[in-house]
């Protein structure tokens, strides 16, 4: 008998072989792999980790042993890479790699060693001390545990209240651990939670046809649209006492037994989640959409289906973009200010990173409590880490799917009957709810009156836009931020043109680590980085007292100088070298090849990315309002929002605030849209990271 | 193993009609291929089998279980794709393994041991030893080849889908892998389905071959029937090499008269058994290369003159290319022959060697009377009452 017939006659299937598959045995089996996977995952980090420090120790060892020899290998290597800089880099290049370091180590670098120098220093004798650190952990609203030495003990203030009722309202509020452990848990939340919704609505989207799906689709772009900060304006509002959905639900349809009230870090988490579930939501959708469709229906074809299939094939294929997403997700989190800063009135969200480092450094006088860098400190560490993970872990398993051959249609398939209306049931609240800030945002600039009982302005004007041309103050900083705007544009372009032509066409050394600090911006937070320019540059020419135009400008630079990178390099990776080598085979040189082929090839990728280098400059809200609380005269738009919210008057409070609102969005709305359409499928390559 | 049959199958995408009026049966234990210049529709006709596409009509059967409205992960098929479609985030082991892991029996499923056991037993027939723990990016092209048949065959699938397999590797390793296929093809004796654009790689591997075109099957059967009696002027063109001439039929006796256009008349015979050819039919006359000859060798030969445009010596044999007024010809003659370009040559075929065809291509098959491809399609009906 050959070995085909053994292996093809099911009779020979031996008993032993199997054993039953029931619920019980799987939940067994999967709690005793449990501890194999634990300690699988665990050996391979400490193997990894291990390896790292012996090829450290062993180098060392080396040096040690023979100096010399070390010494002459170091200088080897320098003049190999000198030696290669020189085959490289022509007088353009050099002038290029110049301009992108100089900007990026005098605007990004600089300020953020800064940080660090400032916040390790005593600020009397100039020495280095662990003072500010030692104040901020004793510090009640920043730690909760401190030693209390009269009674000689440990105290602390940790206050576990969250949903509380009382007089018919039901309230809501976070835990408060101090603003080092609110903000992480605050972030961790928010990741959970857009983690769910963006790969909930990134799968169906991805792999499910169904009427209405291109409306759908269009609608979660939106969330992008508006940054926390505008739509904490409306949200909060919205979901006040007196709100909307209070008044509507409770006041006029008594579904709810009591009002409802969301505070504090609740009422936090609520708008950070509606705002950057859409992150997610973009990263995981085009890492579905990037998955080779013949990977998926080999499982198929091998017996897997629904969830399993889900489970073991699509999602870890994946994960490189939701786990992207996600960690993105956390810093701008842990970074954001808008919502806390909306909040302001409310002790709770006061008692955040964000708002901490924006208080000891926002004052009109430019002074600094040194509390403000050392919590810079704390969060720019979370920002390093993650940013490296994602660059580190995500690139190294984005599985480039072997794209040769094969059909090439995305995977979608009808929905029945039942699953469709199944699926609506679930689509339209939770569209409802991510678009909530968008919606509030623009009633709220149309309300002329709101009585406290109704769910809807019952007096609706137009009067309210009349902020942005007759507030002096507020038609200033928007031609400022256009203008503060547009010229980092230009800046961008250059430079970032410049950067990914380095990046993706030269072999220079260090090229690695180039893409590392073009790309960093897009993680590390605007507050420290603001921070930093306080810390350096404050009084010196870049930054006389009261007039921060420049360095605003500046950091809109380096900050939005990643979408227009990334637009780039994508557009250079999608264009052939051989289009170059040809021109420069009939004889143009490699700057008329540049010019006459490189720029136009890719010259509509680098208009998509720099308009979204544009609209993010101008709805750019920490770095504004910390520069900008300094020099009002030249304070940009993002500024005077915050200023319009607080402030009474005829042409104060919320309805007047979300008029700008709505013209930021106006704004982004126009941008992506133009970007989508030029870009087409790639253009979620950009907006993600 | 199973018999696969497909019956009257159609499916289009949109307007494009990809695969029509498909009738054959794929025998048990044979390994049939599908070929055909891509966009034929061959790739869709397998991925119809495979269950990733539902047909707009006609069924499809393993023996005489209907899998038609059956989901891929019900058929127990074993598809290699073109891509090889190996799982990025799983060494070689787990993706031979996975199918294992998934596959249940009355309610019960393989142990770890039973698993790891045919795994082996798998690796050692796609000679893969050793390579278990590798991850997909450290492996060969030809490597990547046998790890995607492997994890197809170790399911024990009724049936193995072939997708362009090895088309993504070069000559050398090509030659190899087939004949690997071959031997574990035979070793398995499983029912296999192979799709393939080339048509050397289809005549050497296969039992039986469905040549496509247009998403219509023009002729299956055995390599050497496909070679000898083309039923379609598509066929004789994409099988082979060929010179067409055009006529009219002149009469039909022991060989059919086809009078050409330059007023002489040539003997040959019909390749398609039943077909009703009509006296004034416009047909066309196929020559392979090597069919014709410097000499004669019965008085009925038909004789050829044409002008020599080129001659490449192929170390074997001498290719002649030459000219029949407009009609560009090409004959394969012995490595001595000697004429050179300009020059007037005269060659002979036998009766047997010139093929006559109908115009019309699958359509006129049509027209005879219980044809296999059109058994049991309503427009033979038709066609025959015609």
């Amino acid at each position: 008998m050959t070995t085909g017939e053994q292996l093809q006659s099911e009779e020979l299937v031996e008993s032993e072989d199997l054993i039953p598959d029931t619920l019980s045995t799987r939940v067994r089996e999967a709690l005793l792999a449990l501890p194999g996977v634990v300690a699988r995952r665990a050996r391979s980090f400490v193997g990894r980790v291990g390896a790292a420090l012996l090829r450290g120790l062993r180098g060392l060892v080396a040096i040690l042993r023979d100096p010399r020899a070390a010494v002459s290998r170091a200088r080897e290597r320098l003049h190999a890479s000198v030696r290669s800089l020189r085959q490289e880099l022509d007088t353009m290049s050099i002038a290029q790699l110049v301009g992108v370091v100089g900007v990026f180590g005098l605007f990004l670098v600089a300020p953020l060693l800064s940080v660090v120098h400032f916040s390790f220093t005593d600020p009397h004798t100039g020495s280095p001390t662990l003072a500010h650190f030692v104040r901020l952990f004793s510090d009640t609203n920043i730690w909760p545990w401190y030693y209390d030495a009269v009674n000689q003990r440990w105290e602390f203030f940790i206050d576990l209240r969250t949903v509380q009722f009382a007089h018919g309202v039901l309230t809501i509020q976070g835990w408060d651990f101090g603003a080092i452990i609110n903000s992480i848990y605050v972030a961790i939340i928010v990741t959970i939670f857009s983690v769910l919704l963006g790969v909930f609505f990134a799968f169906v989207i991805a792999r499910y046809d169904f009427p209405g799906k291109s409306v759908v689709r269009t609608v979660l772009i939106f969330p992008i649209l508006a940054t926390p900060f505008v739509g904490a304006i409306g949200v909060r509002y919205f979901l006040g006492l007196n709100g909307f959905f209070n008044n509507l639900f409770y006041t006029h349809l008594g579904w709810w037994p009591f009002a409802i009230e969301l505070r504090g870090l609740a009422a936090i988490i609520f708008i950070q989640s509606l705002s950057f579930f859409s992150l997610v939501y973009l990263n995981a959708y085009s890492s579905f959409m990037s998955i080779d469709p013949s990977l998926e229906e080999q499982a198929e074809n091998l017996g897997a289906r629904g969830f399993k299939l889900f489970r073991t094939i699509t999602l870890p294929l994946a994960m490189p973009g939701i786990q992207a997403g996600a960690i993105l997700t956390f810093i701008l989190s842990i970074e954001d200010l808008g919502t806390p800063l909306v909040y302001y009135d409310d002790p709770q969200a006061r008692k955040t990173l964000a708002f901490q480092v924006f208080s000891s450094i926002a004052t009109q006088s430019g002074t600094i409590d040194p509390k403000g860098p050392a919590i810079g400190i704390i969060l720019l560490v979370f920002a390093l880490i993650g940013f490296l993970v994602i660059r580190k872990y995500a690139s190294l398993r984005s599985y480039e799917a072997g794209t040769k051959g094969g059909q090439w249609n995305p995977r979608t398939r009808p929905l029945s009957i039942p699953a469709t209306v199944l699926l609506y049931v679930l689509l339209i609240p939770s569209l409802f709810l991510a678009l909530i800030p968008q919606i509030s945002v623009i009633v709220l600039s149309l309300a002329k009156e709101w009585p406290t009982t109704s769910p809807l302005p019952s007096v609706w004007t137009l009067d309210n836009y009349q902020v942005l041309w007759a507030y002096q103050d507020v038609t200033r900083s928007i031609t400022l931020t256009l203008l503060y705007g547009a010229v980092a544009t230009v800046i961008i372009v250059l430079l970032g043109t410049s950067a990914a032509y380095l990046i993706a066409r030269t072999d220079i050394p260090g090229k690695t680590a180039l893409d590392l600090l073009v790309t960093s911006p897009i993680a590390l937070p605007g507050i420290v980085i603001a921070t930093g320019y306080f810390t350096l540059f404050y009084n010196s020419i870049f930054f006389p007292p009261g007039a921060p135009a420049f360095l605003i400008t500046m950091s809109y630079t380096v900050r939005k100088f990643p979408f227009t990178v990334r637009a780039a390099y994508a557009g250079l990776l999608s264009t052939p070298v051989v289009l170059e080598e040809a021109s420069m085979n009939l004889g143009a040189t490699k700057n008329q090849t540049f010019f006459k082929i490189t720029m136009p090839l890719i010259g509509v990728s680098v208009l998509a990315g720099s308009l979204l280098s544009f609209v993010y400059s101008v709805s750019e809200v920490s770095t504004s309002l910390i520069l900008g609380s300094v020099g009002r005269e030249q304070a940009p738009m993002t500024f005077w929002t915050y200023e319009v919210l607080r402030l009474g008057g005829t042409m104060g409070g919320y309805f007047h605030a979300a008029c700008l609102g709505v013209l930021m969005m106006a704004l982004q709305m126009a941008v992506i849209t133009i970007t989508n359409k030029i870009l087409g499928a790639r253009s979620s390559a950009i907006t993600g990271i | 193993m199973v018999e696969i049959r497909l019956e009257n199958l159609r499916k289009t995408f949109g307007d494009v009609v990809a695969t029509d009026q498909v009738n054959i049966v794929l025998a048990e234990g044979e390994l049939s291929t599908l070929l055909g210049p891509s966009g034929c529709g061959k790739t869709t006709l397998l991925r119809l089998i495979a269950g990733f596409y539902k047909p707009d009509s006609g069924r499809i059967y393993f023996d005489d279980r209907d899998v038609t409205n059956l989901p891929p992960y019900r058929r127990n098929t074993g598809m290699c794709f073109q891509n090889y479609a190996l799982w990025p985030h799983m060494s070689v082991y787990d993706n031979i393994a996975y199918g294992l892991r998934l596959k249940r029996i009355n309610g019960m499923k393989y142990t770890k041991a039973a698993i790891d056991r045919r795994v082996k037993e798998v690796v050692e027939l796609v000679r893969l030893k050793g390579l278990e723990d590798r991850h997909i990016h450290q492996l060969s092209g030809g490597q990547q080849q046998r790890v995607a048949l492997a994890r197809a065959l170790v399911v024990e699938p009724d049936v193995l889908l072939l997708d362009e397999p090895l088309s993504n590797l070069d000559a050398k390793l090509r030659m190899e892998m087939r004949e690997e296929i071959i031997r574990i093809q035979k070793e398995l004796r499983i029912t296999t389905v192979y799709v393939t654009h080339d048509q050397h790689e289809a005549l050497s591997i296969s039992d039986k071959v469905a040549v496509m075109d247009h998403g219509y099957i023009q002729q299956f059967g055995p390599p050497r029937e496909i070679y000898a009696n083309p039923q379609t002027i598509f066929v004789a063109d994409f099988i082979g090499r060929c010179t067409f001439i055009d006529g009219v039929i002149k009469s039909i006796g022991s060989h059919i008269e086809v009078r050409l256009p330059n007023g002489q008349t040539a003997h040959g015979r019909a390749t398609i058994q039943g077909y009703p050819f009509e006296i004034g039919e416009k047909v066309k006359c196929a020559i392979r290369p090597e069919s014709l000859h410097l000499q004669r060798h019965t008085p009925e030969d038909n004789e050829i003159t044409g002008t020599v445009v080129r001659t490449i010596y192929v170390g074997t044999a001498v290719e002649v290319y030459f000219q029949i007024g407009e009609i560009h010809a090409e004959a394969l003659l012995g490595p001595d022959t000697d004429v050179s370009p300009g020059e007037e040559i005269t060659l002979y075929a036998r009766p047997t060697e010139v093929m006559v065809l109908p115009l019309g291509g699958v359509e006129a098959l049509k027209k005879v009377p219980g044809h296999p491809l059109f058994r049991s399609s309503t427009s033979t009906a038709t066609a025959v009452s015609a």
